[in-house]
C-alpha cells in the first residue's frame, strides 16, 4: 500500500507538471461609449458626470482604478453638454479641477417637466442623449438615529418615516452614509475605497398605507452623524439601481448571474436622472 | 332444449375449444446459470419462426404458442442473450407450461465495449418500437479509458450520441438540449439527486455493484416520467445465489472491494460493495494538505420466497467529506497567531429500495417497490468565536407498482402507478458569534409535495411491417394550495422495411415537478432541489423523433440514425444578478421561459469480435427564450455544442492483452464574457463602482475540446482461479486544454492583457489493479 501511495504521489507530481497550456481566444471588446451619471441638488445645481467606457483588457496603469490619476483618463474633459426643457436649452459647464463634471447653476427645476440631456465628445466623436422627468420631491417626515441597539455598541439603528403621495405609483431611494468615514479622502467622489454607505430601495406597492416607515441598522459605523437622503425616483431608475445592487462589485460577479444593466442613455451607458433628494444630517443619539 | 340454448352451448364450446386447444402459454424466468441473476431483454422465440418475445426488466417472459407451431405435441423454444450460449429447449405442450431457463455465459470472447445484445437480440431491437434508447452492460465498459483509471458509467454515457458532458471531468449529462437537472437518475428505482463525488469528477456508481444502465433520451415509455430530457436507469447486481464471489480494484485515487454470494443457496443471496478514495493521503505525501475524501457502500439482499415471489432490498450510502482543521496544518514558525479555523462539509445520498416481484399467472407479472431516499449536505465552520452550521436535505418516500400483462405475443400491456412524497428542508442555518449579525440563524423553509402518476401502455404488433407502442401517463403534483396535473401521451411506431432495416417514429410529452437551483457561474454539489409552487409551474417538453436502423449482419455492425425536435415550456432560469446562496426566497429570482432543441444523431457500432466499438456523432442546436433575460432576445443554452463526436475502440491484441482508445471532439461550450467596463458613482455619490459590460448571454463559444485517452490491459492467465488485470492508461494523451472558462492574463509581450482559456486536466497517467475470484 505504501508503494502504491508513493507511485500515486509521483504520478500526481507528473500530472501537476503536465498542466495543459491555455488556449488563446480573441473576443471583440465592447465599443467605447459615453457614460453618464447625474445629480440634482434641490434649488441649486444640476450636475452631470461624463466618462468613457473601456475594454475589459484595458486594465493597466492607465486604467488602474485603485488610484486617482489614471481614473481621469476615462473622464471626458471637454464634452459639450446641454439640457433642454420647455423649449429652452442650457449649456452645462465643466467644473474647474474636476474633470468629467459639468454643471448648471441656472437651469430651473420644474416638477413634472421632461428634461432632455445631450452630450457630445469632440475628442472621440461620440454622442449620447437621454430624457428624464423631474418628479416631485418627497420629504422625510422624521428620521432618527440611535446608537447601541445592536450587539455591538457601534451599531446604529435608524428610523425613518415619510408620506407617499396618493393617486400615483412611486419608487423611492433612501441613502444612508457616514459623512465621517475615515477612509474618505479629499479626492471625494473619485477616490475608490470601501466607504460606509447603504442604499435602500422601496416601492409604494410594498406598503398598505400612505405612511411609510421603517428601521434599519448600520453595523459598526463609527460616527456621531449619519447622512440620510430620500429621493422619489422613476421606475426605470429603480430597476437600474436594483440591478446595481444585485451586481455588487466586480468580485461578486464570480458568484452571481452576469448582469447587463439597463440604461436610459441612448448610445451609451449609465443613467440620467433628475430626482430631488431630501438630504438630512442626523445626530446619533446614545 | 330449445334452439337458442343449443346454439349457446355450441358457441360456448367453440369458444372454449379455441381458447383451450389452439394456444398454449409458456412462461417463466431467464436467469444466469452461474449467479442466478435475472436476465432482462433476453430473446425468447419459437425456433424457425419470427414469433418471439423478450423477457421483461426482471427476466420474466410469456410466450403464446399457436397450435400451428406444435408438431406431435412439441415445440422447440430458443433462448438467447449476448454473452450467453443459446439454448434450444423442446417442450411438450398439452397445457400452459412454466419453464425457467438458466443461460450459461459464453466465455471471454465478447469482452470489450458492447452496447446491447447479440444478433438475435439486436434483431429484436430492430423489430421493436424502442428508439432513442441505449443499454450498457457495465461489465463491458471496464476497459474504456477514464480519468485516473476509475471506470465511470456516467462518463461512458457522455460518449453516446445526443449526450454532452458539462465542464471537463464533470459527470453532468446534458441530453438533447436539456439541462443537467432534467435527467432522472434511478438506482434500483430510487432517485439519486447527487450523482457525483468530488464536484462530479467521479460518479457515485461503483461499477462492481452495478449490472447495467439504460439511457432513454426520447420515445419515453409511460412508466417513466418526472424529468424532461433523459432517464438513466441504473440497476444493481442481485448477488450471486450459487457461489461466493469477490472482486475489487486498487487505483491511484481509490480502491474498492465487493463480495457477493448465497446466504441460502439458490434462495437467498447478498452483495456488498465499498469504495473509498485516498486523495487526502496521497496529496499529503507530496506536501499538500487536502483533507478531502469520499466513500460509498452498496448492498443488496435477494430472497426467492417461492417460484412466483421474490423480494429484493437495495441500499446505497455515500458521502463526500472535507474536514479542515488548522491544527492539522504544520505550524507556521513565522507567526504565533492561532486562527482557530475549522471548516468542513459532508454531503451525500442514501437510497433504500424494497422490491417485491410476483408472478400471478402465465401472463401477469408485477413489481412493487417501496423507496426511501435522502440527499443532504452539512457545512460547518468556526473562526475564533464565530460558528456557522448549514444543513439542507431532501427526502423522498414513495411507492411504485408496475404490472406486465402479456396478452399474447403481439400485445404486451403495461400499467401501474406511483406516489412519492418529497420533503424539502433547505438552508437550515445556525450561527453564533459576530457572524450572527451578518448571517441570521434560520430554521429553513420546509416544503412537502406529493408527486403521483398513473400509466398504461400497449405494445402491439399490427401485423405485416407495422408495430405500435402507445400509452398515456397521467401525472401531477400536490403542493401547498395547488395541484398541477396533466396528461403525457406517448407513442412510438415501427415500420420494418426489411429484415435488417427499420424506420421508427415517436412522440412523447414529459413533465417535471421539481428542479435544481443552481447559479450559472458556479455549479456546486450543494445546489438545492425545489418543488413547483404556486408561482412556479411544472416544466413541460414535447419531443418528436424519427429514426432509421440498419443491421449489417455479416460484419455484426449496426447503424442508427435519428433526428429529433424538442420544444420545452416553463424552463427555469434566474434573474440576472440573482443570489441563490442561502436564499429561501429564490422564487422571486426565478424566471420561466421556453426552449427549443433539434438535431441529428448517428451511431455506428461493431458489437462483437476482437475489434469492436462505436462511432457517434451529433449535430444539434439549443435555444432559450426568456422575456426578462438577454433583453428578450433568444440566446443559446450554455451547453449548446454544435458538434459532438466520439470514437470508442477496443482491440483484443491477444487473449491477455486488450488495447482501448477513446477520441472525443466537442464544439466549445458557451459563456457570457465580460468585454468592457465603466465607472459610475454610487447612488449616494460617496463612492464609485466599476460596472462590467457583458456580451449577450452565452454569446461566446469557447474553443473546441478534443482529447485522446488510451488504455492497455494485461489479464492474468485464463486458467487461474484468482483472476487479475493490470491496467495502464492515460487521459488526454496530447495534453490539450479542454476549456472550461475564460480569464484575463498579461499578454506575451507584457504590454497588455489577453484572454485565455485554461483547461482543468492535462495528461493524467493511471495504473490500476483489478481482481476477481
Amino acid at each position: 500500500m505504501k508503494t502504491l501511495n508513493i507511485i500515486s504521489a509521483i504520478l500526481i507530481l507528473m500530472m501537476a507538471g503536465c498542466r495543459p497550456k491555455p488556449l488563446d481566444i480573441d473576443l471583440p471588446q465592447a465599443e467605447t461609449k459615453l457614460v453618464v451619471a447625474s445629480q440634482v441638488i434641490p434649488n441649486s445645481i444640476m450636475i452631470v458626470v461624463v466618462s468613457k467606457s473601456f475594454g475589459a483588457l484595458d486594465y493597466s496603469d492607465d486604467y488602474d482604478t485603485t488610484s486617482v490619476s489614471p481614473l481621469t483618463n476615462v473622464l471626458v474633459k471637454n464634452a459639450k453638454v446641454t439640457i433642454s426643457y420647455n423649449g429652452v436649452t442650457d449649456d452645462l459647464y465643466p467644473v474647474t479641477d474636476a474633470p468629467g463634471l459639468y454643471f448648471s447653476l441656472t437651469t430651473p427645476q420644474y416638477i413634472n417637466t421632461e428634461y432632455t440631456l445631450k452630450v457630445y465628445d469632440p475628442e472621440t466623436g461620440l454622442s449620447v442623449n437621454s430624457s428624464a422627468k423631474m418628479l416631485n420631491q418627497v420629504l422625510l417626515d422624521d428620521v432618527t438615529a440611535k446608537k447601541g441597539d445592536g450587539k455591538d455598541s457601534n451599531d446604529i439603528k435608524i428610523h425613518f418615516k415619510f408620506t407617499d403621495p396618493a393617486g400615483e405609483k412611486n419608487w423611492y431611494m433612501l441613502n444612508f452614509y457616514n459623512p465621517n468615514d475615515t477612509a474618505q479622502s479629499s479626492g471625494g467622489l473619485f477616490e475608490p475605497k470601501t466607504s460606509e454607505y447603504y442604499t435602500l430601495l422601496l416601492s409604494d406597492e410594498m406598503f398598505d398605507t400612505e405612511e411609510i416607515s421603517g428601521d434599519i441598522t448600520m453595523y459598526q459605523w463609527t460616527t456621531d452623524t449619519i447622512g440620510v437622503s430620500l429621493s422619489n425616483i422613476s421606475e426605470g431608475y429603480f430597476n437600474y439601481l436594483s440591478a446595481r445592487k444585485r451586481g455588487g462589485r466586480i468580485i461578486s460577479s464570480l458568484m452571481h448571474e452576469p448582469i447587463n444593466y439597463p440604461t436610459n442613455i441612448e448610445g451609451g451607458y449609465g443613467f440620467f436622472t433628475t430626482h430631488f433628494p431630501d438630504i438630512r444630517l442626523v445626530k446619533v443619539e446614545d | 332444449m330449445g334452439i337458442s340454448q343449443r346454439f349457446l352451448i355450441i358457441l360456448l364450446m367453440s369458444f372454449l375449444s379455441s381458447s383451450v386447444y389452439s394456444q398454449y402459454v409458456i412462461s417463466g424466468k431467464v436467469t444466469d446459470k452461474s449467479s442466478g441473476e435475472d436476465i432482462p431483454y433476453a430473446a425468447v422465440s419459437i425456433k424457425g419462426t419470427t414469433t418471439g418475445v423478450m423477457t421483461n426488466d426482471y427476466g420474466f417472459y410469456s410466450l403464446t404458442v399457436d397450435n400451428k407451431y406444435i408438431k406431435e405435441g412439441k415445440v422447440v423454444i430458443v433462448f438467447s442473450f449476448v454473452g450467453y450460449k443459446k439454448i434450444e429447449k423442446e417442450v411438450a405442450l398439452t397445457s400452459d407450461v412454466k419453464l425457467n431457463i438458466r443461460l450459461e455465459t459464453q466465455g471471454t470472447q465478447l469482452k470489450g465495449v458492447e452496447i446491447t445484445a447479440d444478433a438475435a437480440t439486436e434483431k429484436e431491437n430492430l423489430r421493436s418500437t424502442e428508439m432513442s434508447t441505449t443499454k450498457v452492460q457495465v461489465r463491458d465498459i471496464k476497459y474504456i479509458p477514464a480519468i485516473a483509471g476509475e471506470s465511470d458509467i456516467l462518463k461512458v454515457m457522455q460518449l453516446l450520441p445526443g449526450v454532452t458532458g458539462g465542464a471537463q471531468g464533470s459527470a453532468s449529462l446534458f441530453v438533447r438540449g436539456g439541462d443537467a437537472d432534467q435527467n432522472l437518475v434511478l438506482l434500483d428505482e430510487a432517485t439519486v439527486y447527487n450523482v457525483g463525488h468530488l464536484f462530479g469528477f467521479f460518479s457515485v456508481f461503483n461499477s462492481d455493484a452495478i449490472s447495467d444502465v439504460t439511457m432513454i433520451k426520447g420515445a419515453f415509455p409511460p412508466n417513466y416520467g418526472g424529468r424532461l430530457s433523459a432517464i438513466l436507469d441504473v440497476r444493481m447486481k442481485e448477488g450471486n445465489s450459487n457461489k461466493f464471489h469477490g472482486a475489487g480494484g486498487i487505483g491511484l485515487l481509490s480502491s474498492r472491494i465487493m463480495f457477493e454470494g448465497p446466504v441460502i443457496k439458490n434462495k437467498m443471496s447478498f452483495l456488498v460493495s465499498a469504495r473509498r478514495t485516498y486523495i487526502d493521503k496521497v496529496f499529503r505525501m507530496v506536501g499538500m494538505e487536502i483533507p478531502y475524501y469520499f466513500y460509498d457502500i452498496n448492498a443488496k439482499m435477494n430472497y426467492r420466497i417461492s417460484d412466483d415471489d421474490r423480494l429484493f432490498y437495495s441500499f446505497y450510502y455515500g458521502n463526500d467529506v472535507l474536514n479542515f482543521d488548522e491544527n492539522d496544518v504544520a505550524p507556521d514558525d513565522s507567526t504565533d497567531e492561532d486562527l482557530a479555523l475549522n471548516f468542513g462539509f459532508i454531503l451525500g445520498n442514501i437510497t433504500n429500495t424494497l422490491r417485491w416481484n410476483h408472478i400471478y399467472n402465465s401472463k401477469l407479472f408485477s413489481n412493487i417497490s417501496l423507496v426511501v431516499t435522502n440527499f443532504d449536505y452539512k457545512i460547518n465552520g468556526s473562526f475564533e468565536q464565530n460558528k456557522v452550521f448549514i444543513n439542507s436535505n431532501i427526502m423522498d418516500v414513495g411507492i411504485k407498482a408496475d404490472y406486465d400483462y402479456f396478452k399474447n405475443n403481439t400485445n404486451h400491456i403495461k400499467f401501474g402507478g406511483s406516489l412519492i412524497s418529497h420533503n424539502f428542508r433547505p438552508n437550515v442555518v445556525s450561527t453564533s458569534g459576530d457572524i450572527a449579525s451578518l448571517l441570521k440563524s434560520s430554521k429553513g423553509k420546509k416544503m412537502f409535495t406529493q408527486e403521483f402518476a398513473l400509466y398504461a401502455q400497449s405494445d402491439k404488433d399490427l401485423g405485416g411491417q407495422w408495430k405500435i407502442n402507445y400509452g398515456l401517463r397521467f401525472s401531477g403534483s400536490f403542493v401547498k394550495n395547488k395541484i398541477y396535473a396533466g396528461l403525457e401521451p406517448r407513442v412510438a411506431v415501427r415500420y420494418l422495411v426489411s429484415e435488417n432495416n427499420s424506420l421508427k417514429a415517436s412522440y412523447s410529452r414529459m413533465k417535471q415537478y421539481i428542479h435544481r437551483v443552481s447559479s450559472s457561474t458556479v455549479a456546486l454539489p450543494t445546489d438545492l432541489w425545489y418543488p413547483v409552487a404556486a408561482k412556479v409551474k411544472p416544466q413541460i417538453a414535447d419531443q418528436v423523433a424519427l429514426g432509421y436502423s440498419h443491421l449489417f449482419t455479416k460484419h455484426n455492425i449496426s447503424f442508427e440514425f435519428e433526428v429529433f425536435y424538442k420544444k420545452m415550456q416553463n424552463l427555469i432560469e434566474y434573474r440576472e444578478g440573482a443570489n441563490l446562496i442561502l436564499n429561501d426566497n429564490f422564487e422571486d429570482e426565478l424566471l420561466q421561459g421556453r426552449g427549443k432543441a433539434y438535431g441529428a444523431e448517428m451511431l455506428l457500432r461493431k458489437r462483437r469480435g476482437r475489434f469492436n466499438g462505436w462511432v457517434s456523432y451529433t449535430l444539434s442546436k439549443t435555444t432559450r427564450y426568456f422575456d426578462e433575460l438577454n433583453k428578450g432576445k433568444p440566446f443559446p443554452s450554455k451547453y449548446d455544442r454544435r458538434h459532438n463526436f466520439a470514437i470508442v475502440m477496443n482491440y483484443e491484441l491477444t487473449e491477455r492483452w486488450v488495447f482501448s482508445a477513446v477520441w472525443v471532439y466537442q464544439t466549445g461550450s458557451r459563456f457570457t464574457a465580460q468585454i468592457g467596463q465603466y465607472i459610475m458613482p454610487n447612488p449616494s455619490m460617496t463612492d464609485i463602482d466599476i460596472v462590467p459590460v457583458y456580451t449577450d448571454r452565452n454569446a461566446v463559444e469557447m474553443a473546441p475540446s478534443h482529447r485522446l485517452d488510451l488504455n492497455i490491459t494485461l489479464k492474468s492467465k485464463k486458467e487461474r482461479k484468482f483472476k487479475s488485470e493490470w491496467s495502464f492508461g492515460c487521459y488526454n494523451l496530447y495534453n490539450r486544454a479542454q476549456p472550461y472558462r475564460v480569464k484575463v492574463v498579461p499578454n506575451d509581450s507584457g504590454t497588455g492583457y489577453k484572454y485565455v482559456q485554461p483547461g482543468l486536466f492535462g495528461f493524467i497517467p493511471s495504473i490500476a489493479y483489478n481482481f476477481n475470484f
